[in-house]
């Protein structure tokens, strides 16, 4: 025991006099881009990048990494993706980094910020930690260039269509109701992102969630929220409950459109036992081969298991809803709720602001009335 | 504003506050940046320090054996003196010496240290296996056995989350520097 006691000194000593070591860019980062990519490489800067030895681990900072990026096409870009991996770290788990509602025109250029960090063993091996590689650029007439392993081309043609939909509201604003009208919405809006309820959410795959004293398991019935225009009708869905955990939701949907639909994403509010209501998650069609036909019917599901808290503390799940927020035709084309769709089912309080909404707001809080008008007149 | 001592928020970071201590170290928390970093550091030392529980390079297993194979000899050999000695008498103690005490001494000793040493260290009755997701003060975690990989938001304070069922998550926020919408996703496999 005394041994094991002397090695755990050991480990704690070296932990206490631990020395950041600098990481230098050839050997840590791969940065890959195509050799056709509207988008290419100006400069790369690992700014104050380091790595700590932690006992037997050591933990790798790639902070303010700074990419300098140049629009080398002749299309103004909306939105760029790039995809981050370290594979030896986390083998099948990746990240991204998203930059949206941008306005880049040709030859512009823009940084785009990742900071990183990996805990990882201390023995090194050959090869970069982190490998960037570009997944997608959605350019402003909604055309897409990229691997697209990410399904990045969706989920930005998603955020552009609510960017356009949100610049048309405070600019129909603008126009109605002049300068302190559009005050009063941004204000509004600010407010309302303020008081948003907010529940911390761990998602959990390969296994539930262990443990002693897990509350009893039941299968419990989505309610449904209907927007007039959707494409998508939502008609039955379960998920497994028990206490503050929930998994496996499985929806059912009917196309009731007149075009085919090949990915559809569910909205899932839960409520807790004071009648509170919040946005749980997204749920996303897990069936890459989905594809509905008009009329047809097709299942959402998912396998991952989620926990709810909030200040540290369980959330017991009274009730859920579900609605449709999002669905792809067979064409590329994407459905996405309007204004008032969310307005009429009290959603707008519920749900987080669009990235461009957000973009908006904070640019009138840090820069006022004048600096958002300028913003908004920049876009037909 | 006072801050908690270091050992109040190692605590907190390991869950074994009390309730009123959590109460206030997370009220405490909530608008103090520079603690919730204490609070982090310390959480991944834990995650670090887990690892030194599975030391593989000390078979200990090998060591009791000889320990106990050498002790077991030396009782032997000690057993093959005594029984060239006459049988004991009555009235004599019913051990024959000192050596003997001292050897069942080491025994138990020997036997009570290699059941601590090789004691199975308890798993937190909450913790998780597959992969897991969670936001935390600088950003998106995502953690499989001891390893992690974590997409940070730098400084900016405004950070909206959210979850997605296929195992993913996702944090959003405007870049202070550039003002750009920035979207940090990190998805589990």
């Amino acid at each position: 025991m005394g041994s094991k006691f002397a090695i755990l000194s050991v480990a704690g000593l070296l932990t206490l006099g631990a020395q950041e070591l600098p990481l230098d860019l050839q050997n840590s980062v791969k940065i890959d881009l195509p050799s056709n990519s509207p988008v290419t490489l100006l400069s790369a800067n690992l700014g104050g990048s380091h790595a700590t030895p932690r006992g037997s681990a050591m933990v790798v900072d790639l902070q303010q990494m700074v990419l300098s990026l140049r629009n080398a096409g002749d299309k103004h870009i909306r939105g760029v993706t790039l995809l981050v991996t370290a594979q030896e770290v986390t083998p099948g788990g990746r990240g991204s980094v998203t930059l949206a509602s941008l306005d880049v025109p040709p030859g512009g250029a823009f940084p785009v910020h990742i900071d990183l960090r990996l805990l990882r063993p201390a023995q090194l091996t050959a090869g970069p930690l982190v490998q960037v590689s570009l997944d997608g650029v959605l350019f402003g007439d909604l055309s897409f260039y990229g691997p697209n392993r990410l399904d990045s081309r969706r989920a930005m043609t998603a955020w552009e269509l609510e960017a356009q939909r949100d610049r048309r509201y405070f600019k129909t604003i603008l126009s109605q109701r002049g300068p302190e009208g559009l005050r009063s919405s941004a204000l509004e809006s600010l407010v309302r992102q303020a008081e948003r309820p907010r529940l911390d959410v761990q998602v959990v795959r390969g296994r539930s969630v262990s443990a002693a004293g897990v509350a009893p398991e039941h299968v419990a019935k989505f309610a449904f929220l209907e927007f007039p225009d959707s494409p998508v009708k939502p008609v039955e869905g379960w998920a497994q409950l028990a206490g503050s955990e929930a998994r496996s939701p499985r929806i059912q949907v009917e196309n009731r459109s007149g075009r085919s639909v090949r990915y559809v994403e569910i909205g899932w509010l839960v409520k807790d036992s004071q009648g509170r209501e919040f946005m749980a998650a997204s749920v996303p069609a897990g069936d890459p081969d989905l594809y509905l036909p008009p009329g047809r019917s097709g299942r959402v599901l998912q396998d991952a298991a989620l926990k709810f808290s909030r200040g540290g503390q369980p959330v017991n799940i009274a009730g859920m809803t579900a609605f449709v927020s999002q669905v792809e035709f067979a064409d590329g084309q994407v459905w996405i709720p309007n204004r008032e769709s969310l307005a009429g089912a009290r959603l707008l309080g519920v749900l987080a602001p669009s990235p461009e909404e957000q973009r908006l707001t904070d640019l009138y809080r840090k820069k006022g009335l004048d600096a958002l008008i300028r913003e908004l007149q920049k876009f037909e | 504003m006072k801050h908690p001592s270091e050992a109040t928020l190692a605590l907190y970071a390991g869950g074994d506050l009390h309730a009123l201590g959590r109460w206030r170290t997370e009220h405490h928390l909530a608008g103090c940046e520079s603690c919730r970093l204490v609070v982090e550091e310390f959480g991944a030392l834990r995650g670090a320090m887990g690892e030194l529980r599975d030391m593989p390079e000390i078979a200990w297993n090998r060591v009791a054996a000889e320990m106990k194979a050498n002790i077991r000899l030396g009782l032997e050999a000690g057993e093959c003196v005594r029984n060239a000695e006459p049988d004991s008498v009555p009235g004599q103690p019913v051990f024959p010496g000192w050596r003997a005490l001292v050897a069942c001494v080491s025994m138990v000793a020997l036997v009570t240290a290699g059941f601590l040493l090789e004691r199975t260290t308890p798993q937190n009755a909450a913790s998780v296996e597959g992969t897991v997701l969670r936001a935390t003060a600088n950003g998106i975690e995502l953690r499989q056995g001891e390893q992690t990989l974590t997409l940070l938001h730098g400084r900016t304070q405004e950070v909206l989350y959210s979850a997605g069922a296929g195992g993913s998550m996702r944090a959003r926020y405007v870049d202070a520097d550039t003002g750009y919408v920035t979207i940090n996703n990190v998805y589990g496999q």
